[in-house]
């Protein structure tokens, strides 16, 4: 089920709040609220195939079980038999997310070294890249003795929470099991309601408003013949996904945070103005940020402390491998084999451009660090390599250029230019939401920031009604998917 | 050890760590506020503090680290569990 889509904002949503405040103000047995939302977020998942549910009841089931026995064998003191277990824990679910995700791309290039073997057209169940990296997490926690809660229904809450369920934010056991576990906040808080519809709203306009209007002109440029491109139309269409990925991701994320608040439930925000980063560094602690703070925390941070001398290059190397995985998580692929290359090599350039203080004009700094990102996302976005390469070369000017027809009359009849012009590529290029968004980006602080500031009056209602209103006609003939479901 | 004796503590290393001696930390210090406390330095900075607490910090405590209150608390909490 989509979060922008009438079953889940008319039925779904109503029908779930109703129920977790209702049994979480029965007294005594206030805990049925979490059993509800855990029946809840599995006909979430269910909605969109039922085939699934058993995959991630079994994944939710045997983490809990495998971690039952790490905690057993911590407590024993039996630390060989802890790290057994916890290994045992880790392939598996390696396992699993390679089976689903990697085992094509895997064939496919086997079959280019010469193998004959037949793809298996395996189908990526939803939200497994997600659910996997959280319980790997999880399992770390337990041999680390910082999960010590037991509890299915919480666990299996904490895992399925339908608002990060398909697409995150990560979340981490520690801090979810006290809130599973507090029963005051079973019982409605206005504000926390009203701050949360709000962050819920923004969100969804983010995603309907704007990042859909790019969906046409992203598809035309990159699912068509990408070497007919010329130096404009491949710009324009290059930035037009770099906004639309912004909006669309982190608007998924508003609402997650949004209807987790609404319920009381506390959640990490994932984004803070990421196009306003100076330098790589700044952007990933702006972008994603609970997959940075994972990825830091649980890949990066062993890797050097196993070092025995950290040193600069061993932690620029490090910090290249965990940026590189980080690129191959999102999917199986060339291009995000080349995109987790980029943005690695973008983190290392950076932390020796720090480490030697050279010098940098800082609205250059601004400038370079979007064009990476921007280099970085068309490879996310191009279905091949080639793709991306005659992308980037259209965008040299290599493949000349088309001028908007009025700017080339203009030029060709008062200065005696003689420029080629074609208004096709030019004719589904979403003008309004393309300036709307530059301006968001440039001026208007994060959602979060405006949550938290936010005055809760009577105006602000009746902004927030028209916006939802606008939403809901916009959504009838159309709800789309969010980018990050296909990782 | 009392939590003012464990941000005295932390003074010099923080010194050491960021080589700034003008850095005053305070129960509110985070991450944000100290310009060079990045994934690298934060790393430094967990390995001095736990050679001279002579404690050990889990993975999934580093988040917690990077603000100073919470660093304290942590440490004091692992200091009384020896």
């Amino acid at each position: 089920m989509l979060f922008n889509s009438y079953e889940f904002l008319f039925l779904f949503l109503p029908i779930v709040l109703g129920g977790y405040f209702f049994f979480g103000g029965m007294k005594g047995k206030s805990r049925l609220a979490n059993v509800w939302l855990v029946l809840a977020s599995l006909f979430f998942y269910s909605y969109w195939n039922v085939k699934y549910l058993p995959l991630l009841l079994a994944s939710i089931g045997l983490n809990y079980l495998i971690s039952g026995y790490i905690l057993r064998y911590r407590k024993a003191k039996m630390k060989g038999a802890a790290q057994k277990a916890f290994w045992l824990g880790i392939v598996f679910n390696a396992g699993l997310l390679g089976f689903y995700k990697y085992t094509d791309f895997f064939i496919e290039n086997l079959d280019l070294l010469g193998a004959n073997l037949p793809l298996l057209h395996i189908i990526l169940p939803l939200g497994i890249s997600f659910f996997t990296i959280t319980q790997m997490v999880f399992l770390v926690d337990c041999y680390e003795e910082v999960a010590k809660e037991r509890n299915l229904i919480d666990y299996a809450l904490f895992v399925s929470f339908f608002p990060h369920l398909l697409a995150g934010p990560i979340l981490y056991h520690k801090s979810m099991m006290k809130q599973f576990a507090d029963e005051k906040l079973r019982w409605v808080d206005w504000e926390n309601m009203a701050r949360g519809f709000v962050l819920f709203v923004i969100g969804l306009a983010k995603k309907v408003i704007i990042a859909d209007s790019f969906v046409k002109y992203v598809g035309i440029g990159y699912d068509n013949d990408t070497s007919t491109l010329t130096f404009f139309d491949a710009w324009l269409t290059a930035l037009c996904y770099m906004t639309q990925l912004f909006f669309d991701f982190s608007g998924y994320s508003d609402m997650a945070v949004g209807l987790a608040r609404m319920m009381n439930i506390k959640i990490p925000i994932n984004f803070n103005s990421p196009y306003r980063a100076y330098g790589i560094i700044d952007f990933w602690s702006r972008f994603h940020m609970s997959l940075t703070t994972t990825i830091t925390n649980y890949l990066y941070t062993p890797m050097v402390m196993n070092c025995k001398k950290i040193t600069f290059p061993k932690a620029m190397l490090a910090t290249f491998s965990a940026m590189f995985i980080a690129g191959i998580w999102h999917g199986a692929g060339w291009t995000f084999v080349v995109f987790g290359a980029i943005h690695g090599m973008g983190l290392v350039v950076n932390h020796v451009w720090k480490k030697f203080h050279f010098w940098m004009w800082r609205p250059l700094g601004y400038a370079l660090t979007l064009l990476t990102v921007l280099i970085g996302d068309v490879f996310f976005r191009a279905k091949s390599i080639g793709d991306a390469l005659n992308m980037l070369t259209a965008m040299t000017g290599a493949n000349g250029f088309l001028w908007h027809p009025k700017v080339a009359d203009f030029l060709n009849n008062h200065l005696a230019f003689s420029l080629e012009s074609n208004p096709h590529i030019y004719s589904d290029f979403p003008k309004l939401a393309f300036m709307s968004a530059i301006l968001l980006v440039a001026f208007v602080p994060s959602s979060n920031e405006i949550i938290k500031k936010l005055a809760l009056n009577r105006k602000i209602a009746w902004a927030v009604g028209i916006i939802l209103a606008i939403i809901i006609m916009l959504i009838r003939d159309k709800d789309t998917e969010f980018i990050y479901f296909q990782f | 050890m009392t939590k003012d004796n464990i941000l005295a503590d932390l003074q010099p290393i923080f010194h050491d760590i960021f080589d700034d001696e003008s850095i005053v930390v305070t129960n509110a210090t985070n991450a944000e506020e100290i310009e060079d406390w990045d994934s690298l330095s934060h790393i430094r900075l967990v390995v001095a503090i736990e050679k001279h607490f002579d404690i050990k910090f889990a993975f999934g405590e580093l988040q917690e680290l990077k603000n100073v209150g919470e660093m304290i608390d942590l440490i004091a909490e692992k200091l009384e569990e020896d």
